[in-house]
């Protein structure tokens, strides 16, 4: 069996050194360590459909990633054996990255804990979106990643009882956001 | 990472016009012209000069909210009906939609699966 790893790169986030996450795995980009690479061995995934199961708990874990510390959602880079060549991560204006620190990993493990052992139609509408959201990441044309995105949000306002979309966009809106909410969501 | 994200609306009245928010906004708002409004339900219309007028008055609350997920329905629908082609001058709108949209999806998981408990 060959040892694979997934690897995706998250931008503007700094980790001291590598670190290991409820099976995930946080190391610096050595060319940048401003960036960050997070990976997943599914090498010994015990289940069959280890691959598919394994994908699922990457798009969970970069949804609660990104959730947590509103970051851009983890750009997958590659999937390669031990010995195959890593991708360089290539150069991009830095902002302020953000600094992971223990009690970040501690946040983000519990978190993940949580959605994983979520039931019923908030775990449903959280595979859907991270399905979609990853799609969109993947995708490098503007276009095709909005309307990814648009699938997700639709998931989300869909089950609102209006007759046209645009209501049930506003009715959405209307019941999900407060004064408080709405102040924080530009933030 | 707090910092560069953080106050979009002081960065919006400081005219700090390298936020990303910002550029998205005005991007959307600039959209409106593109948008053929005989093709686009009138409230979507009302939304892009209501979010318009709200910006400028620096009014930010639901509804400014309301009105840019309405905003980003139009720019939804000019997409979906082929108004707005992959080639042309809107894919500059597109990007600034799409980015606003996925803060929408954050924010709207972050309510509706409960998730305020993560916050310290």
């Amino acid at each position: 069996m060959q040892n694979l790893t997934a690897t995706f790169l998250l931008h503007d986030v700094k980790v001291p050194g590598c670190i290991n996450v409820e099976g995930f795995r946080l190391e610096p980009v050595p060319e940048n360590p401003n960036d960050t690479y997070l990976r997943f061995d599914f090498t010994h995934t015990p289940k069959k459909d280890s691959y598919f199961e394994s994908q699922k708990e990457i798009q969970l874990f970069s949804l609660v990633l990104s959730v947590l510390y509103r970051i851009k959602y983890p750009e997958f880079e590659t999937i390669t054996d031990k010995s195959g060549e890593r991708v360089r991560a290539t150069g991009r204006s830095i902002r302020n990255p953000l600094q992971f620190k223990q009690k970040d990993f501690d946040k983000i493990g519990k978190a993940y804990t949580k959605v994983k052992s979520m039931t019923g139609e908030g775990r449903e509408i959280f595979d859907f979106v991270a399905r979609w959201i990853q799609k969109a990441s993947g995708s490098y044309n503007v276009y095709d990643k909005f309307i990814s995105y648009w699938i997700a949000f639709n998931s989300l306002y869909g089950h609102m009882r209006c007759k046209y979309e645009w209501q049930k966009i506003e009715e959405w809106v209307n019941t999900q956001c407060d004064a408080t909410y709405a102040s924080i969501f530009f933030c | 990472m707090l910092l560069t994200q953080a106050f979009f609306f002081a960065d919006f009245q400081q005219s700090k016009r390298d936020s990303p928010e910002c550029k998205a906004i005005e991007d959307l708002i600039d959209a409106d012209a593109d948008l053929d409004f005989q093709r686009t339900s009138p409230k979507v219309k009302e939304a892009f000069v209501e979010l318009r007028e709200k910006i400028k008055d620096s009014r930010f609350d639901v509804g400014t909210l309301r009105d840019l997920a309405l905003c980003i329905y139009g720019v939804r629908n000019s997409i979906f009906h082929g108004y707005w082609s992959y080639l042309d001058k809107t894919r500059g709108h597109v990007g600034g939609a799409q980015f606003l949209l996925y803060k929408l999806i954050r924010r709207g998981l972050e309510k509706q699966c409960n998730f305020a408990f993560w916050e310290p």
